[in-house]
């Protein structure tokens, strides 16, 4: 009996050995030479999740690029940023989306649930520290480990065929329009509200992990800001406007918030209550292109300015169609 | 739980220390430490269930108990007959009940009747269809007094629920799984050993052939309509193994995992696509569920005793209710009806014994008229599995019309040379070790432990790497 446990264990042992060697060894050659190249000229970068991803053309704005990502939390857009600014010393400015699912515990899942573990753990597998991956193996210990084994054939894989290019997000052309029967839905009764606000959890690790993308990117002198993309009147998470608010004074009052959630657009530029489809993103990335030309940047206070000019874009549209 | 997941690697090795350490000096706690260990692995997936593993366990119990003291020969049909619905109420009421009705259905509105039934959102609970047979097989056997009944309570529900083979078997007979659980068991190293090898093997057959198989099996099968002849005959044969290396995969680690524990599992696969007729391949294939139905059904019956029209129905029969047990689909009766078909002409010329002993015996090759035998039986086989693959009749039928045109001449679509590879080296594996019950019995007699050792870490390390997607056995469904 002791014999057999102490040989299984001897032979466990090497195995785990033959394979983490090869797994280390190609983590270590995709970290060195992993490439997350940005377009020529880029000064500003999009970062954040669906919302941004699917707001900002960025064909259509001078200087920028998108790299929104659908899903993806705080926690693997920092692995993504960091390298971005890394490999590309150019950019200037990064605004990152801070809508109000931002703070929720949605975040948490989208960080460790075993669908988005196995989407983004294999990309930046390379780029986490231990402590990243003890958080993640403390949330979902079995799915973490399922992921170790599909991440480590993937950078194997990838090492060996040196494919060091990393995909970066980007724009998302959504060609659908659910609005219409979205806004025919019923409000929420009082009570539905309630027990709403009462089910809602916030994650203190989505605010962290943002404290440390803000934190890095300073550092590096790079200008941030918290934005918001454009939502519909009726978008759900408008029920804890006011919390979202506090929170976001509370931790990031010294951080220049630019709320683009009231931008006026028709239902049919909608591809939901959250996302714009492709027409509602000419039209913003238009206005927004527009905006920065005017020097948003510069102006002392920015949230004036873009409301201002909402006023102005409705007053010319209002023109326009008399 | 999985047997090719991170809970059942927890789970395994703490069952194995609390069973040889904790509870190895008494028969009794060995005993309640399997069922207490079944149960949780059974209602890790899902717990409402154990609540019928338990009801069919105590019907049977009693039921064996109330056959011992009755010596009344209707009374003990009676008790005989109530196991038998009982068992087959269940797996009727949660397997068959919707696609009773629902051919209800469809037949009274055929005649122009519209009648109205509702189907039930009902889930399967997995393994019913494998222990539901188990429990089953120790009544019958009871009541033939080819065993006696047991008094041990304990020992009765380890045999019921016990874990590795629970799910998807094999379907252990009372008479040889039972009478393990009253005698202790002791550790034995070269049995315990001969499981791990058997395990490795098992994890290697799902996870790298099954599963590969099954990333293009599903994937020309869900779109078959756009493909050419030969890439459905491509998938068919994909199909083929993958369920080949799916269930006795499934098997190997179940029998292997059973070793651990000192027990010793039926063989339920022996090397099925070498066999050179249809009568052969069945003696090989899933040999747990087709014994049971030839001493439960076919022999009861009559057999192949009576005349020719008695051994067509008979073979019939067996083999369209050996199709029905796999699923409440006409695909899988049609399935059954084609073996029959495959079985009838060496039935009827009395050849389907013929192919009794071991394939090219002594010799490293087969004979070219084996091979030619050989080849067609995988060929009638694979033809067969497209109907237990299709979604419904008239998906399989496009299928085989597909096959059957001038696009089987085309070049298919895909072509997985690495994965052909792959499966050509198992295969050749499987040859050389025709004689032995898994590939890894003896590997290949090599004595020097390093190089013994060289082949299970590769073969570990394929799987670990192949890892990550965990894909449900099949007959997990059934």
């Amino acid at each position: 009996m002791k014999r057999f446990i102490k040989l299984t264990t001897v032979f466990l042992v090497i195995l785990a050995l033959f394979f983490i060697v090869p797994v280390l060894i190609s983590e270590s050659v995709l970290r060195k030479n992993a490439v997350f190249e940005l377009k020529e000229n880029t000064k500003h970068l999009i970062v954040g999740h669906s919302h941004p991803e699917c707001a900002f053309n960025d064909s259509l704005i001078e200087d920028l690029q998108n790299v929104s990502n659908s899903g993806e939390p705080y926690f693997y857009a920092s692995f993504k940023l960091k390298e971005i600014l890394k490999d590309n010393p150019g950019v200037e400015t990064v605004f990152i989306e801070f809508a109000n699912n931002n703070i929720t515990s949605k975040m948490d899942d989208w960080a460790y649930d075993d669908m988005f573990l196995e989407a983004q753990y294999t990309i930046y597998s390379p780029f986490m520290s231990q402590k990243d991956r003890s958080f993640l193996a403390s949330n979902n210990t079995s799915g973490f480990i399922n992921v170790l084994f599909l991440s480590s054939s993937s950078n194997i894989n990838r090492a060996i065929k040196r494919q060091f290019n990393y995909s970066l997000g980007g724009f998302r052309y959504l060609d659908r329009d659910k609005t219409d029967s979205l806004v025919q839905l019923p409000l929420p009764t009082v009570e539905e509200l309630k027990q709403f606000r009462q089910n809602l959890k916030f994650s203190t690790r989505s605010i962290q992990d943002l404290k440390k993308i803000i934190a890095s990117c300073q550092q590096k002198g790079k200008k941030v800001y918290l934005i918001r993309s454009p939502l519909h009147d009726r978008y759900e998470d408008y029920d804890f406007e006011s919390t979202y608010q506090k929170i976001r004074k509370e931790n990031f009052s010294d951080i220049e918030y630019l709320d683009f959630s009231k931008f006026r657009l028709q239902d049919s530029e909608f591809a939901d209550l959250e996302h714009l489809n492709y027409k509602g993103a000419k039209i913003f990335s238009t206005w927004f292109n527009g905006l920065l030309q005017k020097g948003l940047l510069d102006k002392k206070d920015k949230q004036k300015f873009i409301e201002a000019e909402y006023q102005s874009r409705l007053k010319v549209h209002s023109d326009t169609s008399r | 739980m999985l047997f090719n997941s991170v809970d059942f690697a927890i789970f395994l090795p703490i069952v194995f220390i609390l069973y040889w350490y904790l509870t190895n000096k008494s028969l009794k706690f060995q005993n309640l430490l399997i069922v207490v260990a079944s149960y949780f692995f059974y209602g890790w997936w899902d717990w409402r269930f154990l609540s019928l593993i338990l009801f069919s366990t105590l019907v049977d119990y009693f039921i064996g108990r109330g056959l011992l003291s009755q010596e009344n020969q209707t009374k003990r049909k009676l008790l005989l007959w109530t196991s038998i619905l009982v068992n087959l109420g269940f797996l009727g009421f949660f397997k068959y009940y919707n696609f009773f009705i629902d051919n209800f259905v469809s037949a009274f509105s055929f005649f122009g009747t519209e009648i109205r039934a509702s189907s039930l959102s009902i889930i399967l609970p997995v393994g019913i269809s494998f222990y539901t047979f188990q429990t089953l097989s120790y009544s019958i056997d009871v009541y033939r007094r080819k065993l006696e009944p047991t008094k041990d309570f304990i020992a009765f529900t380890a045999f019921v629920c016990f874990f590795p083979q629970l799910v998807a078997g094999p379907i252990e007979r009372a008479t040889h799984l039972l009478p393990q659980f009253y005698k202790k068991r002791k550790f034995d190293y070269g049995m315990a050993v001969d499981g791990m090898r058997q395990i490795l093997w098992g994890l290697f057959k799902k996870v790298i052939i099954a599963d590969s198989c099954a990333e293009y099996a599903n994937m020309i099968f869900n779109n078959s309509a756009d493909l050419s002849g030969s890439t459905l005959v491509l998938g068919a044969v994909f199909f083929t193994i993958q369920i080949y290396g799916d269930f006795s995969g499934y098997s190997d680690i179940a029998i292997g995992t059973s070793r651990l524990f000192g027990f010793d599992l039926m063989r339920n696969f022996n090397y099925p696509y070498f066999s050179r007729d249809i009568a052969e391949f069945w003696r090989r294939w899933h040999i747990s569920l087709s014994t049971w139905f030839r001493d439960y059904l076919y022999i009861p019956l009559g057999g192949s005793r009576g005349g020719t029209w008695m051994k067509i129905r008979n073979t019939f029969i067996i083999f369209l209710v050996s199709g029905f047990w796999h699923g409440a689909n006409w695909t899988f009766v049609v399935w059954g009806a084609l073996n029959a078909f495959y079985f009838l002409p060496l039935l009827l010329t009395d050849s389907n014994r013929v192919n009794l002993d071991g394939i090219a015996k002594d010799r490293k090759l087969p004979r070219f008229k084996e091979f030619s035998k050989m080849t067609l039986t995988f060929g009638l086989t694979v033809f067969a599995w497209i109907f237990f693959r299709a979604e419904s009749l008239s998906h399989a039928g496009s299928y085989i019309s597909t096959i059957f045109s001038s696009s089987l001449f085309s070049a298919p679509e895909y072509l997985p040379i690495g994965l052909l590879l792959m499966i050509l080296i198992f295969f050749t594996l499987e040859w050389i070790s025709r004689e032995r019950q898994h590939a890894l019995a003896d590997v290949f007699q090599i004595d020097k432990r390093i190089y013994r050792w060289g082949i299970y870490v590769v073969i570990g390390l394929f799987i670990l790497f192949s890892h990550g997607k965990q894909q449900e056995f099949i007959y997990f469904q059934f």
